[in-house]
């Protein structure tokens, strides 16, 4: 189920609102019920794919049960290399394989296996449980709780990725307290405006970004087109991200539910540490937490810092992708981060105009990395962007580009929309409610497409 | 917890709830008022729900038009095809042959789609005067996928349920608008036949490079030894026709590098399809079946197509003709 499809605005987020608050005075029964709600959202894909996240959630909440009785660590890595192996059957195997034949000239069978959606964003949440119970910082939480804080429709599949500390604790907050109304009509709102940008924008430029990205694959894009590619798909992914993780919040906020904050308009960014810390914010907490300072972080001199960067930051692009194109734009970012950090040491700051043109420009060599099929074709883009191809063609569909800048410039995101509508105004309800009334008439229009993020 | 919410003050608690209800009650309404008029003035001229004064759509895409075209009372025969059927003139054949014909062909669409279109114009006709299906390799499949681009098979679907969950949006907002404009007469009805000359505005510009040492295999038609989804459906949907209704069956004209090699594994398998295709026409007591792709004259001359396979006016013209005298003959 989308949540930009009509079956999901009209039908199935009104009854599971209904049915939750119906049982909102019975702390056990609103968790389940969630938990029943989430697991017929996941299964609408598939049905059976619902045994793998619920397998998962078993065997690390058994596992954290016998790390409490027996107080070894070992039943906590085993949990951890479970949780792995499951992401590294489902998600990698064929990549692997695929390189291993590259490097060997052997032919190997695939597998040819199903990515089961969210996988990535489920297993890095119970692999963050594990790793914080090895601290002493994960109490055992009773399984309904325990399976809600991972289950939980609005970021099952594509994020935020939630701490259990900052969401277990919710579960047992009356959905019913003090600020009800306010929490049930931000959430409209925030969830309109992720409506908005995923129906109206970046599904919008989905059908620039996909006939060129494909064209590139078997002809040399020229200079306007490349720059029509490049640009579309940079606001198209944040669009589309950023809109799912709007819904989300929204979604989950009328539940009475706070899920995090996930971007802060990355493209006002003006260096690179500064959009990742605008960027998918809750992966980038997590890779700071559990595998950035794990590694050495910054505090061990320069060389410790260069590998901790270079490795989370390609263990990044791995993880949005099983593709070699994911590990370089990992590593490029890499290298931007280093780069970036080395030039602040100088105290030398560039005038911010001219760090938001080269963060940008940045940004954007690696999007072309991120979408591109292989190498050859990111090689021929980046060739044609650059105009060592010519200077020929011109930018396609520009009030459409332009439009999208603006929303990315200027759309508030979920938490800034929080804090700042303190004013519940008539006319902005009417607003809002017109906007999503448009929103439901487009997505009538065709099936809904998918998130980018789904794929990872 | 590194994020929080502002939480409203008691005070404003009763400003929130009003909210809410403003922002439910907008949504709700809105949306029933645009349901129910969208209900009510039919945008698609499918004739389910309301029967408006005015008749037609205004409406380029075929996919969605052909509901009303389809149910035209003024037109008694029906051309079904897809992109290659389209240059058939439906004027010029209701003319050669006194009955009256409507365009349903739609470009892109495969034999499913076809069918559906054929089945619809069969449920709105008491009298049908002929059906003249344009078959392409389209029918010669041997499973039936899911369309290539999207159909609105809901719109043709007889679950009025199935065609109401599809009436929420702004195409059928925008036509419905456009309805209302063509009833109070400000703007033009499309055209009611159907036709669309794809030549029209385009520069002929086939220069098709001929491959060195390419023999077609001949172009025969032999008996079916497998089955064809889209035939047998086809067979069952005729089933609902009077046996007297003549069916016409033709097989474009494709420029000859388009016929199956001689060393091609599938040659044999086009020639038992339309075998098969042949078989359907001639169990009517008024079918024909006509081949044009085969090798020859027309196959050989590029100045006879538009790419390798769309042919032009001049070809449409002997199609027409052909099928003028085959449905004559089978009187």
């Amino acid at each position: 189920m989308l949540f930009q499809s009509q079956f999901y605005v009209l039908v199935f987020l009104p009854a599971a609102a209904a049915i939750y608050y119906s049982v909102a005075n019975w702390t056990i029964g609103r968790q389940w019920v969630l938990i029943g709600l989430s697991l017929i959202f996941y299964g609408w894909w598939d049905v059976r794919f619902v045994a793998l996240p619920v397998a998962q959630i078993a065997a690390t909440w058994l596992l954290a049960r016998v790390h409490e009785r027996l107080q070894s660590r070992i039943p906590l890595i085993i949990g951890v290399a479970l949780n792995l192996l499951s992401l590294g059957t489902f998600k990698y195997l064929d990549f692997l394989l695929a390189s291993i034949e590259a490097a060997s000239g052997m032919t190997l069978p695939r597998a040819h296996i199903i990515l089961p959606i969210g996988i990535s964003f489920f297993s890095f949440q119970l692999i963050s449980y594990l790793v914080d119970r090895m601290r002493g910082n994960a109490p055992i939480y009773p399984f309904r709780s325990f399976a809600l804080f991972v289950l939980l429709y609005p970021h099952l599949i594509a994020g935020p990725i939630v701490r259990h500390n900052e969401l277990v604790p919710q579960f047992a907050a009356d959905p019913r307290r003090d600020g009800l109304w306010a929490r049930i009509g931000i959430g409209l709102v925030i969830f309109t405006v992720g409506f908005a940008k995923k129906v109206l924008l970046a599904d919008r430029l989905a059908t620039i970004t996909d006939p060129l990205f494909s064209q590139a694959t078997t002809r040399a894009l020229d200079f306007g087109e490349a720059w029509t590619a490049a640009l579309a798909f940079s606001f198209q992914l944040f669009l589309d991200f950023s809109a799912y993780t709007e819904m989300a919040i929204g979604s989950a906020l009328i539940f009475g539910l706070i899920l995090p904050e996930n971007f802060r308009r990355p493209y006002l960014a003006t260096n690179i540490r500064d959009f990742w810390g605008r960027w998918h914010i809750s992966l980038s907490n997590f890779l700071r937490d559990y595998l950035y300072i794990p590694l050495g972080g910054n505090r061990h001199g320069a060389l410790v810092y260069v590998c901790a960067t270079m490795a989370t930051m390609s263990l990044c692009g791995l993880w949005h992708g099983a593709g070699w194109t994911f590990v370089f734009w990992g590593l490029w970012h890499g290298i931007g981060l280093i780069v970036c950090r080395g030039w602040q040491q100088l105290k030398r700051p560039l005038p911010g105009a001219a760090g938001w043109v080269l963060t940008m420009l940045f940004v954007l060599v690696g999007w072309v990395l991120f979408r591109a099929a292989n190498f050859s074709t990111a090689g021929s883009i980046l060739i044609s962007l650059s105009g060592a191809g010519g200077i020929s063609g011109a930018l396609q569909e520009i009030p459409l580009l332009i439009g999208a800048a603006f929303a990315c410039a200027l759309i508030p995101s979920a938490h800034e929309i929080m804090n700042r509508l303190t004013m519940p105004r008539p006319e902005f309800a009417f607003g809002a409610a017109a906007l999503a009334v448009y929103c439901i008439l487009e997505a009538g229009r065709g099936p809904p497409l998918n998130f980018i993020y789904f794929q990872f | 917890m590194r994020f929080k919410m502002q939480v409203a003050a008691a005070d404003s608690t009763r400003a929130w709830r009003r909210f809410v209800k403003l922002f439910v009650a907008t949504l709700v309404t809105s949306l029933a008022v645009i349901y129910f008029l969208v209900l009510v003035l039919d945008p698609y001229d499918s004739g389910r729900m309301t029967n408006l004064a005015v008749s037609g759509v205004v409406d380029e895409n075929p996919r969605t038009a052909n509901a009303s075209r389809g149910r035209d009372p003024g037109f008694n025969s029906v051309v079904i095809g897809n992109s290659r059927g389209q240059l058939l003139d439906p004027k010029r054949l209701s003319d050669a042959t006194g009955l009256s014909f409507v365009q349903l062909t739609v470009p892109g669409v495969g034999a499913q789609e076809q069918l559906t279109l054929l089945r619809w114009f069969i449920q709105h006709h008491r009298q049908i005067g002929a059906v003249l299906l344009v078959a392409d390799p389209v029918w010669c499949t041997q499973k039936l996928g899911p369309p290539a681009s999207p159909f609105p098979f809901w719109l043709y679907s007889e679950s009025p349920f199935e065609y109401s969950l599809n009436m929420l949006d702004t195409k059928a907002l925008d036509l419905a608008w456009r309805r209302t404009l063509l009833w109070l007469g400000l703007r033009k009805r499309s055209r009611p036949d159907g036709y669309w000359d794809y030549e029209a505005g385009r520069t002929w510009a086939f220069r098709p490079e001929t491959p060195i040492n390419f023999t077609p295999a001949a172009t025969q038609v032999t008996s079916p030894k497998v089955s064809f989804p889209a035939v047998t459906l086809l067979q069952t949907t005729l089933a609902s026709l009077d046996s007297d209704v003549p069916l016409a069956i033709v097989v474009p004209p494709v420029f000859f590098t388009e016929l199956p090699a001689r060393s091609d594994s599938n040659a044999d398998l086009i020639a038992q399809c339309k075998g098969a295709l042949e078989e359907v026409a001639i169990r009517r007591k008024r079918g024909v079946f006509l081949n044009f792709e085969v090798d020859g004259e027309i196959a050989r001359n590029p100045k006879n197509f538009m790419d390798e396979v769309h042919y032009r006016a001049p070809i449409a013209r002997i199609i027409e003709a052909d099928v003028a005298s085959a449905l004559s003959a089978a009187k």
